[in-house]
């Protein structure tokens, strides 16, 4: 059959179908935003099951043990004694869980980022920004037992402040997040 | 101005009436013309053959809806020149349209042939019924108003890709509808 005879068929068809494709008004797209809405509140809740940063503070560790408000030594009791007592350099090598870009800054201090790698040094200063989950050593020359040392990593309502402090008791430098 | 009123003028051999319909409809029925024939001088031509076929047929004709029954008449008088025209390159969009429809009823058999239009025309309508409405609309504005598929997807609500999909689905569907009613082989 030649597509003219069906044309010509076509063109004597009923005038309700014609009717019909002319009324037809042009639609808009419905979007489904109820589960569109619902989609993304189980991706929201599966990425923070997976992955522990996913939209909250940066997370910190010591060795094997994640920072929290209760305070954590850094050094064993007898290295503890020997820094009280003659104030050498302090060393607190942390592992840091954080988004690409969160800065991270000390109030006293030096800050080196390390090569997870090699242990070489990335960058340092006062104030890093992070590559991401990274090593973060941060360095205080002639600590002292007296002082209170900070650190903040990032900004705003997620930030995290680090707390080194000097526990006289024990004679061990502690360290806290919160 | 309601078409019931420009129809009044109709009946009452107003010339105003064709001033009112051109007015209402004439970009609808330009466009409509230019796709078939793409040209604009042809198209001017047969917009305004299709305002004197609706001239001399009203009264005693009272369409409803009425811009269907001028589409009707521009849309013949629109193939009737195509026709006339064929020494001449074709490349209009409904050329294109055209060329779809080839693919889906190439057939080896000539008793295609021997069916009147006005059974192949029953065929169709008994096709399109078993359509949904979107469909028909999309099959009609493609093969009856020869729209581009830009358009077509603007009017449904569909992006061009989905058109394209959709018409060649119901192309298919329709191929195996002749098969079934033995019009083409």
């Amino acid at each position: 059959m030649r597509a003219e005879t069906f044309s010509a068929a076509l063109g004597e068809i009923d005038d309700r179908y014609l009717a019909e494709a002319e009324t037809c008004l042009p639609q808009k797209r419905v979007i489904p935003w109820k589960a569109l809405c619902c989609a993304a509140a189980c991706l929201a809740l599966i990425a923070s099951v997976l992955l522990p940063n996913f939209g909250g503070a940066p997370g910190v560790r010591l060795g094997d043990t994640v920072l929290t408000g209760q305070p954590v030594p850094v050094a064993p009791a007898a290295r503890g004694v020997m820094l009280a007592m003659v104030n050498p350099s302090l060393d607190v090598t942390l592992e840091i869980t954080a988004p690409k870009g969160t800065v991270i800054t000390a109030e006293a201090g030096e800050l080196r980022l390390l090569d997870p790698e090699t242990g070489e040094v990335t960058g340092s200063g006062t104030a890093v920004p992070l590559p991401g989950d990274c090593v973060v050593c941060w360095c205080i020359t002639a600590a002292d037992p007296g002082e209170t040392y900070m650190a903040v990593i990032g900004e705003g309502a997620r930030s995290r402040r680090l707390t080194l402090q000097y526990d006289s008791e024990t004679q061990i430098w502690m360290i806290f997040c919160e | 101005m309601e078409d019931k009123a420009i129809i009044a003028l109709f009946f009452a051999r107003s010339e105003r009436a064709i001033e009112e319909l051109n007015g209402k409809y004439g970009k609808v029925f330009t466009a409509l013309a230019n796709r078939i024939l793409n040209d604009p001088q042809d198209a001017e031509e047969c917009v305004s053959d299709a305002y004197l076929g609706a001239w001399n047929t009203i009264p005693p004709q009272n369409p409803d809806p009425l811009l269907t029954y001028v589409c009707r008449i521009l849309r013949n008088r629109c193939i009737a020149r195509y026709h006339a025209n064929t020494a001449q390159k074709r490349n209009s969009i409904y050329d294109v349209a055209l060329e779809e429809l080839e693919e889906t009823l190439a057939s080896a058999s000539r008793v295609e042939e021997t069916l009147e239009t006005r059974e192949l025309t029953a065929l169709i309508q008994r096709f399109l019924d078993r359509q949904s409405r979107e469909d028909r609309v999309i099959f009609l504005r493609r093969y009856y108003y020869a729209e581009p598929y830009g358009e077509i997807a603007k009017r449904v609500g569909l992006t061009e890709k989905n058109v394209s999909v959709r018409l060649s689905r119901i192309r298919g569907k329709l191929r195996s509808f002749l098969k079934e009613k033995e019009v083409i082989a």
